[in-house]
């Protein structure tokens, strides 16, 4: 959703339609989701905190100021509230009751040629998702907003509220310590 | 000739572009250092694995989800909550019980093996299983004797 048609959607929200949020949802609630579940490592959890998102996101839409971007906002509410959700007891986790949806996954393309090449790639990819709930939730947000959103350096310095240098910092951190983490899976 | 330092900076420049770009220089210091070398690979595989990461998709329903949860604006977790506080309420109430019951399991069991009147801790005889004092009965004499005095040896002012 472009700047555009993301005031445009705000307009039509502040001017009473409802149904303008609905598509606010359905346009960014893919991304969202995705970060959830990078941010807290499990389908139920990633679900329950994509929902709570869109609710805060909802209830303060009306405050919101172009800068930063809207995209950028949201972000800013999920990372919230998944490092709320992290902070809680594990325990709790199982006390919540939100439907169990099916959880669809868009398998990366695969540019290598044999199924024994896809089989590796496939195993890269689950060692990378292990590897990232290894690290500090600090660290995990930025990689996760750098390489799994595709975020830029400057991006991410809004939605987080540090300098530009910070970020490349704790990438920086972040690179060495999955490195490391990734080749302990490998051996 | 390049160093260490420089070409670490080159590498990650060279990272950003997913490897498109590979400075000639660096490619130079690369065949000559196998501690950059190394750090090249690394980088290289850990751009892999998030290029092979998979990227998930909202479950189906999550907008009705969501929109149902905005229109029940007076309970913000509309079904949920009331039904984890259920849940914690259950295991705290089955908890109390438990703990209630082996109680008085214990009491009337071991009491009953133990006799009326407790053993004394002192070494005079016995191991002390359980107290159980009644109002009227007097109390014992590691309750009313020296412990409460706090006359202790080796320290006392």
């Amino acid at each position: 959703m472009d700047v555009k048609a993301a005031m445009d959607f705000l307009e039509r929200f502040r001017e009473g339609d409802a149904s303008a949020f609905e598509e606010i949802v359905r346009a960014h609630q893919d991304r969202i989701y995705n970060l959830c579940r990078y941010m807290l490592g499990n389908a139920r959890d990633a679900e329950d905190a994509a929902q709570d998102v869109f609710v805060k996101a909802y209830r303060s839409l009306r405050d919101f100021e172009p800068a930063p971007s809207f995209s950028a906002w949201l972000y800013r509410i999920a990372v919230n509230t998944c490092i709320d959700y992290r902070r809680k007891t594990p325990f709790l986790s199982f006390l919540r009751f939100s439907a169990d949806g099916q959880e669809f996954s868009i398998e990366p393309r695969s540019t290598l040629p044999s199924p024994e090449r896809s089989y590796e790639s496939k195993a890269l990819g689950t060692a990378i998702e292990r590897s990232l709930s290894r690290i500090s939730a600090r660290l995990r947000t930025v990689i996760v907003l750098k390489e799994i959103e595709g975020l830029s350096y400057e991006e991410i310095a809004a939605v987080l509220g540090i300098s530009v240098g910070t970020v490349k910092s704790r990438i920086s951190r972040a690179r060495d310590e999955l490195k490391r983490l990734l080749k302990d899976f490998e051996r | 000739m390049l160093k260490c330092i420089e070409s670490e900076r080159l590498i990650t420049d060279a990272s950003e572009s997913g490897f498109r770009f590979v400075d000639s220089e660096l490619f130079e210091h690369l065949k000559t250092c196998e501690r950059c070398a190394a750090e090249l690979r690394g980088l290289k595989r850990l751009r892999a694995a998030f290029e092979s990461a998979p990227r998930y998709r909202a479950p189906c329903r999550m907008t009705e989800r969501v929109m149902r949860r905005i229109y029940c604006q007076a309970d913000p977790r509309p079904g949920s909550m009331p039904l984890s506080n259920l849940a914690a309420a259950f295991a705290l109430v089955f908890t109390l019980g438990a703990g209630v019951l082996s109680g008085t399991f214990l009491a009337s069991n071991v009491m009953a093996e133990a006799g009326p009147a407790p053993a004394r801790i002192d070494g005079s005889g016995g191991t002390l299983l359980a107290y159980s004092g009644g109002a009227s009965d007097p109390a014992p004499d590691f309750i009313t004797g020296d412990y409460l005095t706090g006359a202790e040896d080796g320290n006392e002012r």
